[in-house]
């Protein structure tokens, strides 16, 4: 669109462009990749098994056979309009996509029997449960506020503890307990039915010398197993375990937004357990350093003092580039420290939760280090983090220096990207913007480690060394720094 | 489905300063007659591994929350405190919350037989005995004939294999009430259900003075409440780096027209704001937006209507 600017009339109106059906082909393409927000529930709808056609007996067994995994890239996005035009087409597309997704969001969670957990919310059980044990452990005994009558299916492969060390004869110390993340999304899915118990938790769980299960039998009157306990809705969930940050036996909305986005893609969280970070080095010095300081001399991390003024390089006698560097570098880098004294983090930025990859031989109670270590920070409320608080974010994770083994490629030149974007440590932060979550990765990066000198002095001498060769002559102090500071620069 | 003349009140459950919508009637009514759709935030039970596709609750920002209490559609009740407390109060309105409970399970397994018995009967008439044996083996220890062919059905359960399901309300189709009712035979040990809102349990709702609680809006709320007024929908902008996301009609149809941000009238605007997100816009095929209230001396004295004084420009990068 070649037109003038200093004549307005010349110009096409925006208006135009955008009707023009080629425009707007365009603006599909790089919108749907854009705009995640908005998915078409028509085309959702059908793929659901069962959805299709009107519960006809038919149809409902041809579905069933049907995959029930609905994987979102399965169903294509859509087409979308500019604006409206008034048509009653447009109006009826949208009004199919409403009622769809009306329908699809009417479902209430039913299950049939072996099909569901049963798990009763006892926000106080653990409460008095001494805080010092929380370290050993790592179980957040004193949030667990939901324990499970019997642990059913795939999901408690990863969820829900039973409370080892726990005291016999404490009711419920056998049975599985959960968290409030955890229980929350169970009864998301649908897998949990969440009951407010109405007696005490002997009722519910009555300790071996009661006689088992007696107790139970006599309380269940004409409304069966209801007058044990409501079972509640999925808003009461809501209202039970979101909380604010810190409260006992409760998670934050955006912690648990995020806890279950990563658990519906296939990730296993667990809460942040420093347990699991294997133990920072004890010997300063990995092997990887210690190759480092093989050819590179120790003196070379503190920068030189330079006088005033006068040449950043003094005159001199020059056999290797690195000395040469070494007197042009002014301003101090960056150097990552296994062992920092950091304090620990505060406030949002605070590792909230250990990411694993799904693997065969997942146990939850033998967790392996995670791949990923998330934060979780309001968009609203968190401002970007100071580097006070990026600093004991990232030294609060453990010390991951790139190497063949963290998977950053090995030593060589042609792996200093892949160790650059590696980092030392490396840490995710979820933004979370009222329901939508962005993930950012940090990373400690030393860019002052990796040194390009060193390489040309490492060849083999030919071509251009042999000014330092000739510079030999000249001795210290002679006329001929300047040149010597040149070959630096080549 | 409950929209008769006079709508009752959207209620908002406040949880930790968030601020959610469960009821799909009232998400449905608030997208239909208020340009307010907000994000789904749950996890769908029907397809519970993947999420493209998002269920209930929906997170209102609190300027949404704001917007529609000002306009004397909806009420916030902080559930934090008031929904357990309902709980605990074991009172009448229990029963009633236990009744809709059983009605919904009854509902289901009785639609559940109907389709179970129209397989049967297709089954008798292909002559497919054999799976159907196959089928017994998987649930052996089942109480009932008629609940051994139930049992097997768990795995198309889980992906929300009945149609009727759908519907929380009895639909009277009478002629396949089963001879002894369902409820006290089974109901409680074999069915789950887990309502999506508490119902009969928050009744009645706390006065409108007494337990509503407050809104703390952000300070770019009138440019929203102006926004909002002129009938667009909004949703958060953390993908456009902007407060809001403007969409000239529901986004299930139409793509967003502009990135807003509110500025206070009198503050410094950098350039490089403007650059940024024009640039940004730019991309995303949108235009930036940005607006605040005009402050004057005359209008300190109504503070009340947020959506008027508010002017919005738009910036829309020139072609060289």
């Amino acid at each position: 669109m070649a037109y003038d600017d200093e004549d307005p009339t010349a110009t096409p109106p925006p208006a135009i462009a955008r009707d023009d059906p080629s425009t707007v082909e365009i603006e599909d393409v790089e919108d749907a990749e854009a705009d995640e927000a908005v998915s078409d529930f028509r085309k959702f709808a059908s793929s659901l098994p069962g959805a299709a056609n009107g519960g006809g007996g038919g149809g409902a067994l041809k579905n069933k056979k049907a995959a029930p995994h609905v994987s979102g890239k399965t169903i294509r996005r859509g087409e979308k309009d500019f604006e409206s035009h008034g048509t009653r087409l447009q109006e009826n597309a949208l009004e199919t996509s409403r009622t769809a997704m009306h329908d699809v969001l009417s479902y209430t969670r039913m299950r049939v029997p072996d099909n569901y957990m049963t798990g009763w919310y006892f926000p106080d059980h653990w409460a008095q449960e001494a805080g010092e044990d929380e370290k050993p452990e790592g179980l957040w005994r004193r949030d667990r506020v939901v324990a499970l009558e019997a642990e059913k299916g795939q999901m408690t492969k990863s969820m829900g503890r039973v409370l080892r060390g726990a005291p016999k004869n404490v009711p419920g110390w056998d049975k599985a307990w959960l968290l409030p993340e955890e229980a929350l999304y169970l009864v998301e899915r649908g897998d949990l039915l969440l009951r407010w118990p109405r007696g005490s938790i002997e009722d519910i769980f009555p300790l071996p010398e009661e006689v088992d299960g007696l107790k139970r039998e006599v309380a269940r009157g004409e409304d069966g197993d209801y007058e044990l306990g409501l079972p509640l809705s999925l808003q009461a969930a809501y209202s039970l375990f979101i909380g604010h940050e810190g409260d006992r036996g409760k998670v934050t909305l955006e912690k648990f937004q995020v806890y279950s986005q990563l658990r519906r893609t296939g990730y296993l969280v667990s809460r942040a357990n420093p347990r699991l970070d294997p133990p920072p080095p004890s010997d300063t010095q990995t092997l990887w350093q210690r190759l480092f300081a093989l050819i590179s001399s120790p003196k070379s991390d503190t920068p030189e003092s330079h006088p005033a003024m006068g040449p950043l390089v003094k005159p001199g006698l020059y056999r290797s580039y690195e000395s040469v560097y070494h007197q042009l570098s002014l301003i101090p880098r960056h150097k990552p420290t296994p062992n920092p004294n950091t304090p620990a983090p505060e406030g949002p930025f605070t590792v909230a939760y250990y990411v694993f990859k799904s693997r065969p031989g997942f146990t939850k109670t033998n967790l392996p280090p995670p791949d990923f270590r998330i934060a979780v920070v309001n968009a609203r409320t968190t401002d970007v983090p100071d580097l006070a608080e990026m600093e004991a974010l990232l030294d609060s994770t453990p010390w991951d220096p790139p190497n063949a083994r963290s998977g950053a490629g090995g030593p060589g030149i042609g792996h200093m990207y892949q160790r650059l974007k590696h980092g030392w440590r490396n840490v995710i932060v979820a933004v979370n913007d009222n329901g939508m979550v962005s993930y950012l990765e940090f990373m400690e990066t030393a860019f002052g480690e990796e040194r390009l000198f060193e390489r040309f002095d490492a060849k083999p001498r030919q071509g251009g060394k042999k000014s330092s060769a000739r510079n030999q002559k000249g001795g210290r102090g002679g006329g001929r720094g300047g040149r010597g500071g040149r070959g630096g620069r080549r | 489905m409950t929209s008769s003349s006079p709508r009752p009140h959207v209620r908002i459950s406040k949880a930790a300063n968030r601020y959610l919508v469960f009821d799909i009637d009232d998400v449905m009514y608030l997208r239909r007659n208020h340009n307010i759709c907000s994000v789904f935030v749950g996890t769908m039970p029907q397809a519970p591994q993947q999420s493209a596709f998002m269920g209930l609750p929906i997170e209102l920002m609190a300027e949404e929350a704001q917007v529609l209490v000002e306009k004397n559609v909806a009420f916030v009740v902080d559930d934090s405190n008031y929904h357990p407390a309902r709980i605990a109060a074991a009172g009448p309105q229990d029963r009633q919350y236990l009744g809709a409970v059983k009605t919904v399970t009854s509902d289901a397994q009785r639609s559940m037989r109907e389709q179970t018995e129209a397989r049967k009967a297709m089954y008798a008439n292909k002559g497919t005995s054999k799976k159907k044996e196959k089928k017994n083996k998987q649930a052996p220890d089942t109480q009932t004939s008629e609940d051994v062919t139930v049992a097997p059905l768990a795995d198309a359960e889980e992906a929300g294999a009945a149609t009727s399901l759908f519907d929380t309300t009895p639909e009277p189709t009478a002629a396949t009430t089963t001879k002894n009712s369902p409820v006290t035979r089974e109901a409680p040990e074999a069915w789950m259900a887990t309502l999506t809102t508490s119902g009969a349990l928050l009744t009645p709702s706390p006065g409108q003075d007494e337990q509503l609680a407050s809104v703390d809006v952000p300070a770019s709320y009138p440019l929203y409440a102006h926004l909002q007024d002129k009938g667009y929908f909004m949703m958060p902008g953390l993908r456009f780096g902007c407060d809001y996301n403007v969409y000239p009609g529901d986004p299930l149809r139409f793509h967003s027209h502009f990135q807003a941000t509110g500025f206070q009238w009198n503050e410094d605007i950098k350039l490089l704001d403007l650059v940024t997100g024009g640039r940004l816009g730019t991309n995303v095929k949108k235009s930036f937006l940005i607006g605040g209230r005009v402050e004057s001396e005359e209008q300190h004295k109504d503070n009340t209507d947020a959506a008027h004084d508010v002017r919005a420009f738009s910036i829309e990068w020139a072609a060289m």
